[in-house]
């Protein structure tokens, strides 16, 4: 049972972001509740007021143009993204994020928005779309402005989201043509998991095929936030991707962007370990599915 | 506000009730409405047993609270027989012996049922990834895949 609390069902950005000023600590804001409902089922961070900012048209949709590149709405679904024919096929990689969150259940309620303003370093929509290199676009009561996703996380579970603003979308610059992306998420199972660790790429390789021209790395659980790993990133630059042993010797540069924690789901020693062997793992992942003309 | 009217189609059944806000989706259907089909396992969205259709979308009932059901249609196991025909899902979960205490068998179905609506006939592996919100405790998941496959390959031939 969820303990009582007084519902708002703003019609508009700015009306939700009035609210969300006015109840401060005492409210939360909710879209699909997949996380916020599940907690306050348990009894802890409990509110007196929720703000249902799902039904705001701004917060809608998924649009898409190649000039444009991708327009999420905070408010769109997990599955929403799974299903889209243009995401699959130009931005698979956030495809490949997004079905590990959760279960088909969680997918059809819990939104991009949700899971980015959450800001779990476990999330699994996160790393994807600091690879493509996304951008929030947020609303408060003095204007809208526009954050790199890479900005956007200021500590564990904190964004930089004032406390009159709101995320209204999310924009994906579209990907080059030619590029390979690949998330790798472990866990101890394979269903209803929380990611151990989450390692997001995305890479662009040179007319010859094989030298590394753009790489861009992100991780999950590795981290008080999520994060990019820039200097594994810029060990890349240049590199032969077709050589394992040049891939594999990042594991001797990851630990320098990563710093995993101790938790009660695994230890940051084993965290460790994992980094520098899956993360080269996912790049050699992401270089073979490279799309070839 | 801290009650609200909602007007929603539960099986075809019309109602119009005035309910708590926070009152969940599952907790109206089963106390409310008399529903019981739908079970309540885990309340945190990790068994499924509460899975129920809005507007043909499987959601965990436990994790959504009555009032964001407002305008929707929503289908429970209840309302999935026509009369003494039972569904070729339900069917095919006697025939196939897919049931064992059978408290996670309504959620299980609906989940099913959507997935055979949305993907048409999804293969085994398909079938795995998209049940895995839906928990068996009595170590039955062979059997539910097989006859979740079953039924898709019958439904496709047809």
């Amino acid at each position: 049972m969820i303990a009582r609390f007084d519902y708002h069902v703003p019609a508009s950005l700015d009306e939700a972001c009035a609210l969300k000023k006015e109840y401060g600590n005492t409210g939360i804001v909710v879209a699909g509740g997949s996380d916020v409902y599940a907690k306050m089922h348990l009894g802890d961070h409990l509110y007196d007021h929720v703000i249902d900012i799902k039904k705001i048209e701004d917060m809608q949709g998924i649009r898409w143009s190649e000039t444009e590149g991708l327009s999420l709405g905070a408010a769109v679904t997990h599955h929403e993204i799974e299903r889209h024919p243009v995401i699959k096929e130009r931005y698979d990689v956030l495809v490949q994020g997004v079905r590990t969150i959760g279960s088909l259940q969680v997918r059809n309620r819990g939104t991009i928005g949700g899971n980015i303003c959450t800001a779990a370093p476990s999330a699994d929509g996160i790393g994807p779309l600091l690879v493509l290199d996304a951008s929030c676009v947020i609303h408060g009561l003095g204007g809208e402005r526009t954050v790199p996703l890479k900005d956007f996380f200021t500590g564990p579970k904190q964004t930089v989201l004032a406390d009159d603003e709101v995320l209204v979308r999310v924009t994906v610059p579209t990907p080059a043509p030619s590029y390979g992306g690949a998330y790798f998420k472990y866990g101890r199972r394979n269903a209803m998991e929380i990611a151990l660790l989450g390692i997001s790429v995305y890479l662009e390789v040179a007319d010859d095929g094989k030298t590394c021209s753009a790489m861009r790395i992100a991780l999950g659980t590795s981290a008080p936030i999520p994060i990019r790993a820039q200097k594994t990133e810029a060990y890349y630059i240049g590199k032969d991707l077709s050589d394992r042993q040049v891939v594999e010797a990042a594991s001797s540069i990851i630990l320098e962007d990563a710093s995993p924690r101790n938790s009660w789901r695994a230890d940051g020693e084993f965290r460790r370990s994992l980094l520098k062997l899956l993360v080269p793992r996912t790049v050699r992942t992401a270089y073979g599915a490279l799309t070839r003309e | 506000m801290f009650k609200k009217e909602i007007n929603i189609m539960v099986n075809n059944e019309h109602y119009v009730r005035e309910v708590a806000v926070n009152r969940t989706l599952l907790e109206f259907l089963r106390e409310d409405l008399g529903l019981t089909g739908a079970k309540e396992g885990c309340n945190e969205g990790e068994c499924g047993a509460c899975t129920v259709l809005v507007d043909g979308k499987p959601v965990n009932s436990c994790l959504m609270l009555a009032v964001e059901a407002d305008g929707s249609y929503i289908l429970t196991i209840e309302g999935l027989a026509k009369g003494d025909l039972l569904h070729p899902l339900q069917q095919a979960f006697i025939d196939e012996g897919a049931v064992q205490c059978g408290f996670c068998t309504p959620g299980m179905i609906m989940t099913a049922k959507a997935i055979l609506d949305e993907y048409g006939n999804p293969s085994e592996k398909e079938i795995r990834k998209l049940m895995e919100g839906n928990l068996c405790r009595c170590t039955g998941y062979t059997r539910v895949i097989k006859t979740v496959k079953k039924t898709a390959e019958a439904l496709a031939a047809k």
